[in-house]
């Protein structure tokens, strides 16, 4: 026992306290009603948070216990012959139907046809004008109301250049502007955090494409080389769609989805 | 260093004053911090003889102007002056030398015997100015070279030189620069004004002029020690309100953090700017009056830093004044340097400026210390001075102050909940978009700073090890693994940077906000991606935490202190030995690494406090093979200055023979360099040195010159010791010679160390030659002499000690307590007192005659116990052979049970009852019984009955139907046997065997069964809160805590006393 601990040398030469068992089994006696007592009060998110932590604890809690009686109970042994179950010496062949693949590339083929409409938020809630633009008056009296500004975030492409300030329409903030986004891959299951390269098309119309807004539902390019995605040429893929499926002015990031 | 010294001297102050104030006494002009300076050397000298405080030599001039204290307009400055300069010609300095008091006419004189051997006893040099002439009578020369008169200290009388003045040691200077004793005295008399003023608790009202005469003459004194020096100045301004009642503070420290003075200076009204300008002026005026070439100059404004450095503009008119007064002084220093640090780092100065703001406007205040020089020299001996140990203050390696580490999800419960708290929470759609901006933006920040904070504090509080003590750096690596450590720390700043990047971006994102919404949407982001952060370096924070806990316990080793330090193979007793000089408590068990990591035990030795540190034993193998325990040990040998104690079990009852623990000395060799090293034999009660073989002699006899190696100039100690921990023979001569090879090893480092000579050259001890082979005893005079006498004479009284002594000593003498009776008549003193009780003398209620009626009753008494006693006691001629027999058997078995009963009861307590079938000797058994009392003519057969209608049946009773079986009318169908029914009971439930709840049972009292169902319910809701509360029962009582303090204390801001 290091010279330092001054607990357990206490408990070493005095023992425990007199009371220490019984406060314990106390304690954990009414451990019990204290928990219930906090699951009737607690409200809202609290509530919901001490729920879901409960539920998960119990869900744990009784796959222990089917574990635990898995291993202990008897069960008739499983004799019967599974369909489609192969003998050992034709396992590693491989064994394909014809009419299968026929299917198989019916499907690939339909897929493909639908395929670039078919991407994972179909639908979007529009997005009115003057939600998406901001009026600037301008002007000495503040009496011309030309000029926008857009609220949403954009994608400004590296290239560009701004118009004299003075004529241009649409303003798109330097504090809205974003070039990089989280994609997730859908097979991968996992996100990198990508280059945008353009945005391809916003759903509320060709003009929020041309200004690069990025809204919910908006196909953006992004910068794959990181993944390492290769063609079945062989060639490494650089670009690929992927579609936004957060609302970025509202999360601070934008979040997509590799359209694969 | 100084507050170390402080302590230990106002400690001993109590016990040593009284054999100072004869000198300190009569000086009414010295103030108190001086006379206080003095009494630390008295305690020095009375205390520590054996130190090198021997150094130490103080000088302290007389002035009989006794009003100097009080004056303090420069109107009594001069006349003073004059006065002085008159007395300057009759002065007198008196010379202390341990026991011997000199006095000198001349200062030369004096110096001579302010020597320079280290071996003297202390000096300290007073100055007077006039002398009695009673006290001239009697001084006769003694000892001290050339001196007019020499007394002994014990016979110092106050008021025997007058009044006596602190003389500062510098006073060479005066007498080799300037002998003029006119200027001489100019220059003394600032000096012990300014001390007072210092002194005088912030109500100086000396001009700053003549604090300029008073700096100058500083700088004399110091000159010497800042030739080659830099020193560091430390200031600060202060203002109440700004502008309003200002006040500037400076404190000079030497480059190594000693204080050299501290100044204050009253403003009058001043902006708070202003004032740390005159602050750091009056500090460069006294660092350059001091003669300081270079300096390094700290302070908390980042204005003034600046702004001396060029790098900011001076706009303010106020200011210029100053700045071009401060760039003035700047250009007068070879090396300057100016830091801007953070108030904390700066308080020594910020509580001089804020002393300063109650001094009047233009006052100026000076703390001079004296006493430095000296101090440094004092601790010399208790410090080490190794080259690693530069800063400015000890570094304390207590460990226990970490702030504990939270885990990861309570880090982000605790921000987050504090965010909760302490922002505003009430925001409504309407608001201006701007307000809603702002209040979710301070949400933001907030929640960053706070994250910030306790990250930080988590970074900074944990030890750097490259930067502590390459000791604990060492035994940390090995304790915790240096990798894992930093990069954990790594982490945890990496973390702090993530977050604190989160917050800018979100905060630029919500001043795009458009409506709550999408603010609150982003607060929410924000402090969510704040917490992941801080959830992914939860392993680190755990690790952390365990560290923390963990550094917290070891032991506080002071790498710097002097220690003693065991080693050797396991087993060998090093820890016994520890156990033997310290109160470390070390387990000790007969198994090697019983001792698993360092164990710290202190000792002294001489008044010396010595750090004694158990290390676990060490197996000799391949470095990369040891383990955490042994590398714990190699640690502290390798990093500690120590005296290395290499135990050595002769007897090899350890299990290891001497040729392996040989081996391992070797293997270790290299760590023993510039280390004392002591070869210990220990266990020489199962073997002692000289039984060993030849063979192992010889590896002794090499391990001794090996040791002999570390003794360099040291010649006579021994390095090879023998001792045995369990008889305690030559435990204590080991640690003594441990204490004094070390103390030897670490006075030789500081005398070669270079600081040393620059203190050395400054302290001159004088010795006092011999002029020839003649003995000179203190000559007492006559007056004094008889002086004593009479006082001797005065005190004597008899004591009872005395009385005691006289009549057979303690234990024989009794004292009697009726002596001192003040009584009319003293033959009362022995007369028997009346004994009162409840108001009536005890004596008119005793019957006179009742002494004889006693002695009557008495005779009565005896006589008929005598007739018992000769029934008992007979007497054994009577008796016929067989009674005899009869007799001596019945006395025989008497003996035998007391006997057994003694052993019995012996040994009660530790005896545990024995079941019955174990009773081997079968003592107990009732046919054993029969036996014994029918031999004793008795019949048995009653007693036999009655114990057997009394003990249980062997078989366990278990239920009233078993016993029914048992009686055999009532018999299963089956014909089978009880064993079978009992298993068929068992396969019933319970249920099922009785009758259903709610029917009346005959018998137990209840009208109907709605009754009993009632009387059920009522029972069980009676024992439901009791359940609830975890009681054992009705009697369980039990409060677990009767005063709850978080009901009790505090403010009822929130819920009541009986519930919050």
């Amino acid at each position: 026992m290091p010279q330092g601990d001054y607990i357990e040398l206490h408990r070493k030469r005095n023992g425990y306290r007199h009371d220490h068992f019984e406060r314990k089994r106390k304690k954990e006696a009414r451990e019990v009603h204290k928990r219930s007592q906090i699951a009737q009060k607690s409200l809202g998110i609290k509530g919901k948070m001490f729920a879901k932590k409960r539920y998960a604890e119990k869900a744990q809690m009784k796959k222990t216990l089917a574990m635990h009686e898995e291993s202990s109970s008897r069960r008739k042994v499983d004799d019967d012959v599974h369909e489609g179950a192969v003998p050992a010496y034709l396992l590693d062949r491989e064994t394909t139907t014809r009419a299968k693949v026929l299917s198989n590339t019916v499907k690939q083929k339909r897929k493909e046809k639908a395929g670039k409409w078919d991407v994972p938020l179909p639908k979007v809630r529009p997005v009115a004008e003057d939600e998406m633009f901001k009026v600037i008056r301008t002007g000495k009296r503040k009496t011309k109301q030309w000029k926008r500004m857009i609220t949403k975030v954009t994608f400004v492409g590296q290239g560009f250049t701004r118009k004299p300030p003075k004529y241009e329409r649409f303003i798109r903030p330097t504090g809205l502007r974003f070039n990089k986004a989280h994609v997730t891959h859908p097979e991968l299951k996992c996100t990198f955090n990508l280059e945008m390269i353009g945005v391809k098309k916003n759903p509320n119309g060709p003009m929020y494409t041309s200004l690069g807004v990025v809204t919910k539902g908006t196909i953006i390019e992004v910068n794959v080389s990181e993944l390492g995605l290769v063609t079945p040429a062989g060639k490494v893929v650089w670009g690929k769609y992927a579609q936004v499926t957060n609302n970025p002015e509202n999360d601070g990031c934008i979040n997509a989805v590799l359209l694969v | 260093m100084n507050s170390l010294f402080n302590a230990c001297s106002t400690a001993l102050f109590a016990r040593t004053t009284s054999g100072l104030t004869c000198l300190s006494r009569g000086v009414i002009g010295v103030s108190w911090r001086q006379r206080v300076d003095h009494h630390r050397v008295a305690i020095v000298r009375a205390e520590n003889g054996f130190l090198l405080t021997r150094f130490r030599a103080s000088c302290y001039s007389t002035s009989k102007a006794s009003s100097v204290g009080k004056s303090k307009t420069k109107k009594s400055e001069s006349k003073l002056e004059k006065k002085m300069m008159g007395e300057e010609k009759n002065a007198f300095f008196v010379v202390r030398k341990g026991d011997l008091v000199g006095v000198y006419k001349n200062l030369n004189d004096c110096q001579a015997q302010v020597g320079s051997s280290v071996c003297d006893p202390p000096v300290s040099v007073y100055k007077g100015y006039t002398m009695p002439k009673e006290a001239e009578e009697y001084m006769i020369s003694c000892g001290l070279k050339n001196a007019l008169y020499s007394i002994r200290a014990a016979d110092l009388t106050e008021e025997l030189f007058g009044n006596l003045v602190a003389c500062p040691y510098q006073q060479p200077h005066f007498s080799l620069g300037e002998p003029s004793s006119d200027q001489m005295s100019k220059r003394r008399f600032p000096e012990i004004l300014g001390s007072q003023t210092g002194e005088a608790f912030g109500l100086t009202s000396m001009s700053s002029d003549s604090a300029r005469k008073h700096a100058k003459l500083e700088h004399l004194a110091t000159q010497a020690l800042s030739t080659n020096r830099t020193c560091i100045l430390e200031f600060d301004g202060a203002s109440k309100g700004n502008p309003g009642q200002a006040g500037a503070g400076a404190v000079l420290r030497t480059d190594d953090g000693n204080v050299i003075c501290r100044l204050r200076e009253g403003l009058g009204i001043a902006t708070n700017n202003v004032a740390e300008y005159r602050a750091m002026i009056l500090g460069l005026r006294c660092a350059l009056s001091k003669g300081f070439t270079s300096i390094r100059v700290i302070g908390d404004s980042k204005l003034v830093c600046m702004q001396v450095q060029g790098l900011w503009k001076v706009k303010n008119a106020n200011i210029i004044k100053w700045y071009e007064e401060a760039k003035k002084l700047k250009d007068k220093f070879l090396c300057f340097q100016i830091d801007h640090v953070l108030r904390d780092l700066n308080s020594d100065a910020d509580a001089q400026a804020n002393l300063a703001v109650d001094l009047a406007g233009a006052t100026t205040s000076f703390l001079h210390y004296f006493a430095f020089i000296v101090l440094s020299i004092v601790v010399l001996r208790n410090y080490p001075c190794c080259s690693w140990h530069k800063s400015l203050e000890m570094v304390q390696y207590n460990f226990k102050k970490i702030t504990r580490v939270p885990t990861g999800k309570d880090f982000v419960d605790i921000t987050l909940s504090r965010t909760q708290r302490q922002t505003p929470t009430v925001v409504h759609k309407g608001y201006a978009i701007n307000r809603i901006r702002q209040f979710y933006i301070r949400k933001v920040k907030f929640t960053q700073t706070n994250f910030h904070e306790k990250l930080s504090t988590i970074i900074e509080e944990f030890p750097r090890l490259d930067e502590i003590h390459p000791f604990y750096g060492d035994l940390l690596h090995v304790l915790y693994d240096k990798d894992h450590y930093k990069l954990a720390l790594g982490q945890v700043s990496t973390a702090r940077d993530l977050i604190g990047k989160i917050a800018r971006e979100y905060v630029k994102l919500l001043r795009y906000g458009d409506s709550l919404y999408r603010c609150k949407a982003l607060k929410v982001a924000a402090l969510g991606r704040m917490s992941t952060v801080t959830k992914r370096i939860g392993a680190s924070l755990a690790y952390l935490e365990q560290v923390r806990q963990h550094m917290a316990r070891l032991p506080s080793i002071d790498p710097n202190t002097r220690t003693i330090l065991t080693c050797g193979c396991p087993n060998v007793g090093k820890s016994s030995f520890v156990n033997k000089i310290t109160r470390a408590d070390v387990d000790v068990q007969p198994y090697a690494f019983t001792t698993k990591s360092l164990f710290v035990g202190h000792t002294d030795y001489k008044c010396l406090r010595y750090q004694v540190i158990d290390t676990a034993g060490i197996l000799d193998r391949p470095f990369e093979d040891r383990n955490i325990i042994e590398m714990c040990s190699i640690t502290a040998l390798a990093h500690l200055r120590a005296v290395v104690l290499f135990f050595l079990d002769i007897s090899c009852s350890c299990g290891y023979t001497i040729a392996q623990q040989t081996a391992l000395f070797r293997s270790i060799k290299s760590l023993f360099m510039n280390k004392p090293l002591i070869i210990v034999c220990n266990k020489t009660d199962l073997q002692s040195l000289d039984g060993i073989s030849d063979d192992d002699k010889k590896l002794v006899a090499e391990m001794k010159s090996e040791a002999m190696k570390t003794l360099v100039g040291e010649g006579g100690a021994e390095v090879l010791l023998t001792m045995s921990t369990l008889t305690e023979d030559g435990v204590i001569a080991v640690k003594n010679v441990a204490c004094e090879r070390l103390l030897d090893q670490r006075v030789e480092i500081k005398m070669k160390s270079k600081k040393i000579n620059e203190c050395l050259n400054r302290f001159h001890v004088a010795v006092p030659k011999p002029r020839d082979q003649k003995e000179r005893p203190p000559c007492i005079p006559q007056v004094v002499q008889e002086a004593k006498a009479k006082e001797v004479e005065k005190d004597k009284r008899k004591l009872e000690k005395d009385l005691e002594e006289e009549n057979g000593g303690a234990g024989v003498y009794s004292v009697s307590l009726k002596k001192h009776y003040l009584l009319e008549d003293d033959e009362w003193k022995d007369d028997n007192m009346p004994e009162i009780l409840d108001g009536h003398n005890i004596h008119d209620f005793v019957d006179p005659d009742i002494l004889p009626r006693l002695e009557e009753l008495k005779k009565e008494g005896l006589l008929q116990v005598n007739g018992e006693e000769d029934d008992v006691e007979m007497d054994v001629d009577d008796l016929t052979p067989e009674e005899r027999k009869a007799l001596a058997e019945i006395r025989r078995k008497k003996s035998i049970l007391i006997q057994e009963h003694r052993i019995k009861k012996s040994t009660a307590e530790s005896r545990s009852i024995v079941p019955r079938k174990f009773d081997k000797d079968k003592k107990f058994t009732s046919k054993r019984m029969g036996r014994q009392l029918s031999s004793l003519g008795l019949d048995p057969s009653k007693a036999i009955e009655r114990v057997r209608s009394k003990s249980r049946g062997r078989k366990r009773e278990r239920s009233p139907d078993h016993r029914n079986v048992d009686g055999g009318d009532d018999m299963d169908m089956d014909g089978n046997d009880g064993s079978n029914k009992k298993m068929r009971l068992r396969s019933l439930s319970w249920s099922r065997s009785r009758p259903p709840t709610n029917e009346l049972v005959s018998g137990e009292g209840y009208r109907d069964s709605a009754q009993k169902v009632k009387a059920r319910k009522l029972g069980k809701k009676s024992v439901q809160k009791r359940n609830k509360d975890a009681r054992k029962g009705e009697g369980d009582r039990v409060i677990p805590t009767l005063k709850p303090k978080h009901l009790l204390s505090g403010k009822r801001s929130n819920g009541k006393t009986t519930r919050r």
